[in-house]
């Protein structure tokens, strides 16, 4: 029994506290695992929560305690939402990335015209031009100023002064700012100048110029030089860079690369100088200009080309002779001045030759005693007598000439004369120095006498050794023969003609000795029996020169007393014609 | 050419060959004083005269 009272007891209990399960008929009736106590709880999912019935038009909460989430449920979109704010750590978006989720950079202004007022529809200029207009006057703006501004404390202009300065206009004051580079310029490839062309025309690049003036602009003006007188050519400038129009500002090269010039290596070559052209204006020419014209250099050629033409510009301005620190002339000296250096003031001067010089020098006006001094005592002709004794005034022939009669402009040599006649030697045969002249010098040498021989009454015989020379010197004619025989004449030869060699010089005739076989000059000679042994007197001959038979040719005769004969040894000296 | 000569000429040229001159002579060689006087040392002969002779003019003894 106990044990039936105790199963009814359980029975008793689950169905006392046991609930069936039934729909909600409203709000409030039902909340399975929902309680209230000391806090209020809530049900709990992992991850994104589900409702349990299909009744979906009604708002939920719930807890993802897998990730810590509060969710809640929005009946009019069905979904489930993730409950955010507060900073959480799990906020890691970037502020950009968030901003553009509202509004990007990309969005057009369609995109953003929801998120204008529908009345605005002036630009963001105009607007701002509502607040402060460009066109506003300074009195206009008056009213935004400070009211501790004053007079001439805002900047009203600014103008350029030149490359490095500003001026700055305040109201009615100004100043100049100088912008000074915080480090030094090491170097620079150019010096160039804004420059400005008032000339009339324009100025081509490349052209020539000196600066001639100012213009209101701060600026030189500048007009074409050119070296045919000082004004144009003296200051020299630079070389314009580009081409200047009339009345507008522009830039010169003093130092430094011009290109893109048209410099034809038909007429120019790199390295070629170029000068100032005298001719041409804000021309250059490859011809340094002389006097009268005036020398400026203006640079080299580093590239002949007919467009890529390039200069490298130095200009060169030449010095007149006034303009040196150390000449001291007239502006136009006299005729004829000489320059002469002072030493009281260490200066050229313009002098006229005869002050210049003074009592230190020999002068045309000096008379005779003045130049005594310098005459030597014995000296009595006067010094141009002295020097016709060289050289007439009176001589009509030209000094060449003459000289030419002294010393042949031929001559190789000037102290020997190489090309004398064939023969000849120089000497004087006047009776007074003179210059000299050419005389008969030939020697004929050694050679075998073929002359005719005629021994008289029997002649020497067997083998010959007949031999000659002659010289001539001057007019003096020495002539040896020397006729040898193997075998000696018989005891009876008395006579020896033989015929002067014919290329002796005819012999000069004296006069009154015309005719044939008349003598002419005495000779000398032995006939004897050997050269081996000592002529004696017998040897001895009577010899002498005529004119043969013929009367056309000349002859030597030796006439001796009887004897034997081997050798014949003559000796003959005459006058040639 | 007939002609007299001395009896030693030699006619190898470089040696003597030494002829008598007769062009004044208008009688036979044969009768001239050199023949006459020294047979010995001159004779008649008939051939060519060298360019290289030397001439005798020969004088006779009754000159």
């Amino acid at each position: 029994m106990r044990k039936l009272i105790t199963i009814l007891l359980v029975i008793i209990g689950q169905v006392s506290f046991g609930q069936v399960y039934q729909i909600m008929p409203q709000y409030g009736y039902s909340a399975p695992r929902f309680n209230t106590d000391s806090t209020l709880q809530l049900p709990t999912f992992n991850g994104v929560p589900t409702l349990k019935s299909n009744k979906t038009n009604k708002g939920a909460i719930a807890i993802d305690s897998t990730n810590g989430r509060f969710y809640f449920y929005n009946p009019k979109t069905s979904a489930w939402s993730q409950v955010t704010g507060g900073g959480g750590s799990t906020d890691t978006t970037s502020l950009s990335n968030r901003i553009n989720l509202k509004l990007n950079i990309s969005d057009t202004s369609n995109m953003l015209s929801t998120y204008l007022r529908k009345t605005d529809t002036a630009t963001l200029s105009n607007r701002i031009n509502l607040k402060l207009n460009i066109a506003d006057t300074s009195t206009m703006l008056t009213s935004y100023l400070r009211k501790v501004d004053t007079t001439n404390k805002f900047v009203s202009n600014v103008t350029k002064l030149n490359d490095s300065t500003f001026t700055i206009f305040k109201g009615s004051t100004q100043t100049n700012i100088t912008l000074t580079p915080s480090t030094t310029v090491a170097s620079a490839t150019r010096l160039v100048t804004n420059v400005y062309n008032n000339s009339g025309f324009t100025i081509t690049k490349g052209s020539v110029i000196y600066i001639n003036g100012a213009h209101s602009s701060n600026l030189p003006t500048i007009a074409l030089a050119k070296a045919n007188t000082e004004e144009t050519s003296a200051y020299t400038y630079g070389l314009v860079e580009t081409d200047i129009t009339n009345n507008s500002a522009g830039v010169v090269i003093q130092n430094g690369t011009i290109t893109n010039l048209n410099l034809p290596t038909s007429t120019y070559t790199d390295g070629q100088t170029l000068y100032l052209s005298p001719t041409v204006a804000g021309g250059y020419t490859l011809t340094k200009p002389l006097a009268p014209y005036h020398y400026v250099a203006i640079g080299t050629v580093t590239r002949a080309h007919p467009t890529f033409g390039t200069i490298q510009i130095s200009i060169r301005n030449g010095f007149q002779l006034d303009e040196l620190s150390d000449v001291q002339i007239a502006t136009v000296p006299i005729d004829s001045t000489i320059l002469q250096f002072s030493r009281v003031d260490s200066l050229w001067h313009d002098v006229n030759p005869t002050t210049a010089m003074g009592n230190r020098f020999v002068k045309r006006t000096d008379s005779a005693a003045m130049l005594l001094p310098y005459l030597k005592k014995i000296d009595t002709a006067s010094l141009s007598s002295r020097i016709d004794l060289k050289l007439s005034k009176v001589d009509t022939s030209t000094l060449s000439t003459r000289i030419d009669t002294k010393l042949a402009i031929t001559d190789t040599s000037v102290f020997q004369r190489k090309n004398l006649a064939s023969y000849t030697f120089i000497a004087n045969n006047t009776t007074a120095t003179a210059n000299g002249t050419a005389q008969t010098f030939k020697d004929s040498g050694l050679k075998v006498y073929n002359g005719t021989i005629t021994f008289t009454p029997v002649a020497p015989s067997g083998a010959t050794n007949n031999t000659y020379r002659w010289s001539q010197i001057g007019k003096l004619v020495t002539v040896r023969i020397n006729l040898l025989y193997a075998t000696a004449s018989g005891s009876t030869l008395t006579t020896l003609v033989a015929s002067l060699p014919s290329d002796c010089p005819a012999p000069e005739i004296p006069t009154g000795h015309s005719g044939a076989s008349t003598t002419i000059c005495p000779a000398f000679g032995y006939l004897f029996t050997s050269v081996t042994a000592s002529p004696t007197t017998a040897a001895a001959t009577i010899g002498f020169l005529r004119s043969n038979s013929g009367n056309n040719g000349y002859e030597v005769v030796l006439i001796r007393s009887a004897g034997s004969v081997a050798a014949a040894l003559i000796t003959l000296t005459y006058f040639a014609q | 050419m007939k002609h007299i000569r001395q009896r030693n000429s030699s006619t190898i040229p470089g040696e003597t060959y030494a002829m008598v001159l007769t062009y004044n002579w208008d009688k036979p060689l044969e009768e001239h004083p050199s023949i006459l006087e020294h047979p010995e040392m001159f004779e008649i002969v008939d051939c060519e005269i060298p360019d290289y002779c030397v001439y005798v003019n020969y004088e006779s003894y009754d000159n």
